[in-house]
């Protein structure tokens, strides 16, 4: 082997182990108590939580504050993650499109242990799994023109 | 002509895939919208990439029996398209999560583990040529393929299911119906995944046949 192939090989080597690692701490998706927990120690790690917003009775998202007029870069919401807890999440950027019609999102941030709430650093959509129109847009339509009135 | 069929057939599925999967009705979607339509490119592309991989190890299993360095041959060529295929699909699939998810590369775990996939399998290609012994460099790739094709499939294939992706049908243990589409998606899923692996089969066709041309004219 010549020593340009090995330096190559351990190049490969150390990608590999830096992938790896950011798995270990970063990547893995956790909920919001483990967040909280990670928080507490002191880290100041971003953390990905999975969960979904939190509807009222009435199916109206609860807690969502979004005023562009006040501050187009505050967007605060409450989600719940897939252990049932559930969080108030600021995001200091304008509010995603096509939020309010996603399945579940992921939020990247941490826990903000003086305001109570999980400050998104970034906020991923998860898509619709089902490529049909049976939960599509269109059936969608006539409950919205219903509401209109 | 008896050699030729699968060739035509491959160019009108791509044709096909092409004018009906741009042009051709797709449910309506939030988040997805139009977006949807790369479902026909991206993962059929991973299709024909798990099928070039499983067949350059099927060929490296056939070098280690019985020695003849023409089945090395196919193996390395089926493993280069193979990785060439892996590629694609990973920028279509980029291409898609920033118009979706909202990001480029998201730290997924199923983006991660792909991307180590790739990386395995390219230090496959640096170890082959590193030996200038014909037989000695045939023989330990040909086992190296067997591991990274080994490694691959629970990195890729199993573990992101174990735990939440942002890809659908992770995080849960769907079957095939995971691409729970409508019939008229369906009419162009299957023949792009179709088209995309005979693409893949004849581009490593000619690779091939370039190599022992190289090889023969060599000796």
């Amino acid at each position: 082997m010549k020593k340009s192939h090995i330096i190559a090989l351990g190049i490969i080597a150390v990608a590999i182990a830096i992938i790896i690692s950011t798995v270990g701490d970063a990547s893995t998706y956790v909920g919001f108590s483990e967040a909280e927990q990670v928080a507490k120690e002191g880290s100041t790690k971003s953390m990905h939580v999975v969960g979904s917003l939190k509807k009222d009775a009435s199916g109206n998202f609860a807690g969502m504050v979004y005023e562009p007029s006040v501050d187009p870069n505050h967007f605060e919401f409450i989600m719940i993650d897939s252990l049932n807890y559930e969080s108030k999440v600021v995001y200091n950027q304008p509010k995603p499109t096509d939020l309010d019609k996603s399945e579940k999102l992921v939020v990247v941030g941490k826990m903000d242990l003086e305001n109570k709430c999980f400050k998104a650093d970034q906020i991923l959509l998860k898509c619709p799994s089902k490529y049909n129109n049976q939960n599509g847009l269109e059936a969608e339509a006539p409950a919205k023109a219903v509401s209109m009135k | 002509m008896k050699k030729t069929w699968w060739k035509i057939l491959c160019v009108v599925l791509l044709f096909y895939t092409i004018i009906r999967g741009l042009i051709g009705i797709v449910p309506r979607q939030p988040i997805l919208n139009e977006t949807i339509r790369n479902v026909y490119f991206h993962v059929p592309l991973w299709f024909g990439m798990m099928t070039l991989m499983t067949a350059s190890m099927w060929f490296a299993i056939k070098y280690l029996r019985n020695g003849n360095i023409q089945d090395d041959e196919y193996s390395v060529e089926f493993a280069n398209v193979a990785i060439f295929f892996g590629i694609l699909g990973f920028m279509t699939g980029s291409l898609w999560g920033q118009y979706t998810w909202g990001d480029w590369l998201p730290k997924d775990p199923k983006i991660i583990a792909v991307e180590v996939g790739l990386l395995i399998y390219s230090s496959y290609f640096i170890l082959r040529s590193s030996f200038e012994d014909e037989q000695r460099k045939a023989r330990l790739s040909a086992i190296y393929n067997i591991f990274a094709f080994a490694t691959f499939i629970p990195l890729v294939w199993i573990l992101p299911r174990l735990t939440d992706s942002l890809h659908p049908g992770n995080g849960g243990n769907p079957a095939f119906g995971k691409y729970d589409m409508d019939n008229a998606m369906r009419m162009v899923f299957y023949p792009a995944v179709i088209g995309w692996t005979l693409l893949g089969v004849w581009i490593t066709s000619l690779h091939i046949r370039l190599r022992i041309i190289e090889r023969v004219s060599s000796n």
